[in-house]
């Protein structure tokens, strides 16, 4: 596990010193970030679905011992509803789809490297079901106004992983000072650091340009014009996201007072209907999250 | 009904048709307003057809030209080349025509309102705001210029993910190996040959023998020709009976001949259909035909007196050019103005790799219509500017009455037709004779100067003494397909 370079010498530090020295760090570019695993550097530089290097592909899979694990445990769950138990990684890939191994391999590799929080577990998790439900909303919006499908799933399941990064960080510094941050001041400076991490993240993994822009955008999509398709995706995504997995936090009437429907050319009736696909995507939740 | 505000001219829908007719009747001091469901105007001929897949072939052009001279270095694409590369700059074009579009409807006092239209009455539209409120508007006249969508195959599932439309192609990530395009129309064609130019091994399937039916065999013979040429196949008199994806990496796909075929995507381009639901025709009586199209007068009035349509709502030629001036003749006839000639010369253009142009009658319709033709042919490749362009696969036909006096149409096939086809489209709207095109000097060297060459060929085969009269009156010879 990366750790980071900064000093920690003075662990119990209060939050505006905790802040200056994320802050600082940050600027000096000392702040360890995990590497993207090669599983998922492939699928993010070939595109989701990029059908042209399966074989390939399926021999990078088998050479991580762990991951074709995963897939495997995936490939089997009750969502899947495959016909007899899958056994061999050629059968998972026969069985869901190079398209859908790729996705299930770029979301174990991602949540494995980064959605990982000693002590925030429940928060991490939390995080990542949000990611996924994302994801999969912004495929089936993608889906409907025709726009690349592939893009909308990738730049769903990655819109927070600055969260997921200021998080870990925030976690490995309580475990090396061996105390806790007050809950308040740890959300607090994750919500404060998302975008510097995300940004970094976005540089280290070369990920494409279309992601970098949700990263940076989704938060405000719809309230500046000219938000990319991916952008605008992404942020009505991730409202209806919140409206499946903490509907008493949801409140949908916002996308209209953004303009994210109006920019996406979502009339109600659309939306309705996009809606009913909610049971789909709490299947992609249970079987990823 | 007071409160609603009114207009002389409800337009629904921003394309090509519905702006023509917008600007014509502002134009004429009327008030007018459009109602459109997208946040931008302009339609599908904008966003998701004409512009981005024009500018598409541009680049696979682009490679076709660099190729021609590059062969000694083996140019080519690279296998993971992004597709959006091949669309590079194609948001700011549609950004820039969306730009002038709206300061022309604003520049004319056009008034726009973003929404879906539905008919309360002949003379009233509701109005379904995008934030799900609504409201009413009144038009003395009503142009219904709505579009059209992809037609979707009863018997199989467009995913826009690896079974394609003709709009979600456009949405690709990457440039596939194969594609399997299925129809043999004008999209059909265009994409084929776009894919086939940029490298992708295409194959097109349709149930006609074929491709670009519709036109002079000579022309549609040449696309062929050039097709095959870059690699491509046209598999004629089949049809797809199942696609589905194999799990691993392509689709397959079984043909009603019980061969089969394996490809990356699949395009489906089998016509499209007209965007009339939800628009409450029935309640009002605006008729459809069997095909689902507004069934339109010679004036373009739909069976309910005071509303019109144009563009594809009436169906074929669904060419964004004969949409335009449908919508402009219907903004006439609905305003009682002066609607002009012209409609009989509109020329129909087809972006296949190598462009396809028609103005007027082919060889077959001039038989069919007057006993007799002659055709009058220039080969490119025997034209000092399309030996210097390579343009070896053009050719342009002219087609005169049986004495050899009278144009009667054009037909371009190669580099640049689109544009050439004007010069014979001007000589047709003029009555301009055979005998101007050889009298005529052109610039050197240009492929315009096919024209003179193709005119001196119908001179060569005119009777000696031709008892045959000119034709004089053209009547309705320009009835577009």
């Amino acid at each position: 596990m990366a750790v980071m370079k900064m000093a920690l010498k003075s662990l119990n530090a209060e939050p505006a010193e905790l802040r200056e020295r994320l802050r600082d760090a940050l600027a000096a570019d000392q702040v360890d970030l995990p590497p993207l695993p090669q599983v998922a550097a492939e699928v993010v530089a070939n595109g989701a679905a990029d059908p042209r290097n399966a074989a390939a592909f399926s021999r990078l899979i088998q050479r991580d011992p762990a991951l074709a694990a995963n897939i495997m445990r995936i490939a089997n769950a009750a969502a899947y509803r495959p016909r007899a138990p899958i056994v061999s990684l050629q059968q998972a890939v026969a069985w869901l789809g190079i398209t859908e191994i790729r996705n299930i391999a770029l979301a174990v590799c991602v949540r494995g490297q980064l959605f990982v929080a000693p002590g925030h577990e429940p928060e991490i998790h939390g995080l990542w079901r949000e990611s996924v439900a994302t994801a999969s909303w912004a495929r089936a919006l993608a889906r409907l106004k025709k726009r690349n499908v592939e893009s909308a799933y990738l730049c769903g399941l990655l819109h927070r992983i600055g969260r997921a990064a200021a998080i870990a960080t925030l976690s490995r510094i309580e475990v090396a000072g061996r105390h806790t941050v007050a809950a308040r001041t740890f959300s607090a400076l994750a919500d404060e650091f998302e975008w510097d991490f995300g940004r970094r993240l976005a540089e280290k993994w070369q990920l494409p340009a279309s992601v970098s822009d949700v990263i940076n955008g989704w938060r405000n999509a719809g309230r500046a014009t000219g938000s990319s398709a991916e952008v605008l995706q992404v942020h009505v995504g991730h409202m209806l996201a919140i409206e499946v997995l903490h509907p008493e936090l949801s409140n949908l009437a916002l996308l209209d007072e953004h303009g994210a429907l109006a920019d996406l050319d979502m009339y109600p009736d659309e939306l309705q209907a996009l809606r009913k696909e909610a049971d789909q995507v709490l299947a992609a939740i249970a079987h990823l999250g | 009904m007071n409160g609603i505000e009114s207009f002389d001219l409800l337009v629904i829908g921003s394309g090509p048709a519905g702006q023509k007719a917008a600007v014509q009747a502002a134009k004429a001091g009327r008030r007018v307003a459009i109602i459109e469901r997208q946040r931008e105007v302009g339609g599908a001929c904008v966003h998701s057809g004409t512009i981005p897949s024009k500018a598409l072939r541009e680049k696979a052009l682009q490679l076709t030209r660099v190729r021609q001279i590059g062969n000694a270095f083996q140019l080519g694409l690279t296998a993971d080349v992004p597709f959006a590369v091949l669309l590079d700059g194609v948001s700011e074009i549609v950004a820039a025509h969306d730009r002038y579009m709206a300061a022309q409807l604003e520049r004319n006092g056009i008034r726009c309102f973003r929404g879906r239209a539905s008919f309360k009455s002949p003379t009233v539209l509701d109005v379904l705001r995008i934030d799900g409120s609504h409201f009413d508007v009144r038009g003395e006249r009503i142009l219904i210029a709505s579009g059209s969508r992809p037609r979707q195959p009863p018997d199989m599932t467009v995913d826009h993910e690896n079974i394609l439309d003709s709009d979600s192609i456009l949405a690709l990530a990457y440039l596939p190996r194969s594609l399997a395009v299925i129809g043999a129309g004008v999209i059909a064609s265009e994409y084929a040959s776009m894919f086939a130019a940029l490298g992708c091994e295409v194959t097109q399937i349709d149930r006609a023998e074929r491709p670009l039916g519709f036109l002079d065999p000579e022309l549609s013979g040449r696309y062929l020709q050039s097709f095959t040429a870059a690699g491509g196949r046209f598999l004629a008199g089949r049809s797809v009976r199942a696609a589905g994806w194999d799990g691993v990496a392509q689709l397959d796909i079984a043909l009603d001949d019980g061969t089969s075929l394996r490809a990356d995507k699949m395009l489906i381009a089998q016509g499209r259909i007209a965007n009339v639901e939800g628009l409450g025709l029935d309640a009002i009586g605006v008729k459809l035909s069997a095909r689902g199209l507004i069934e339109v007068n010679d004036e373009l009035c739909t069976t309910v007196r005071g509303i019109y349509a144009a563009g594809d709502v009436i169906g074929p030629p669904a060419l964004a050019s004969a949409a335009m001036e449908q919508g402009r003749r219907a903004a006439c006839h609905a305003l009682g103005l002066f609607a002009g000639a012209g409609q009989d010369s509109v020329p129909a253009g087809i972006y296949t790799i190598p462009e396809i142009a028609t103005v007027g009658l082919d060889e077959a319709e001039a038989r069919g219509k007057f006993g007799g033709a002659l055709v009058g042919r220039s080969q490119f490749k025997e034209i000092a500017r399309g030996q210097i362009a390579g343009a070896q696969d053009g050719m342009l036909k002219l087609v005169s009455d049986a004495g050899g006096r009278t144009l009667l149409g054009v037909q371009v096939v190669g580099d640049g037709a689109t544009e050439l086809v004007h010069v014979g489209q001007m000589a047709l709207a003029t009555d301009a004779t055979i005998d101007r095109f050889v009298d005529n000097v052109f610039n050197f060297p240009t492929l315009a100067e096919a024209y003179r060459v193709a005119a001196l060929d119908i001179v060569r085969q005119r009777p000696a003494r031709s008892s045959l009269p000119a034709i004089t009156d053209k009547g309705d010879r320009f009835i577009l397909r």
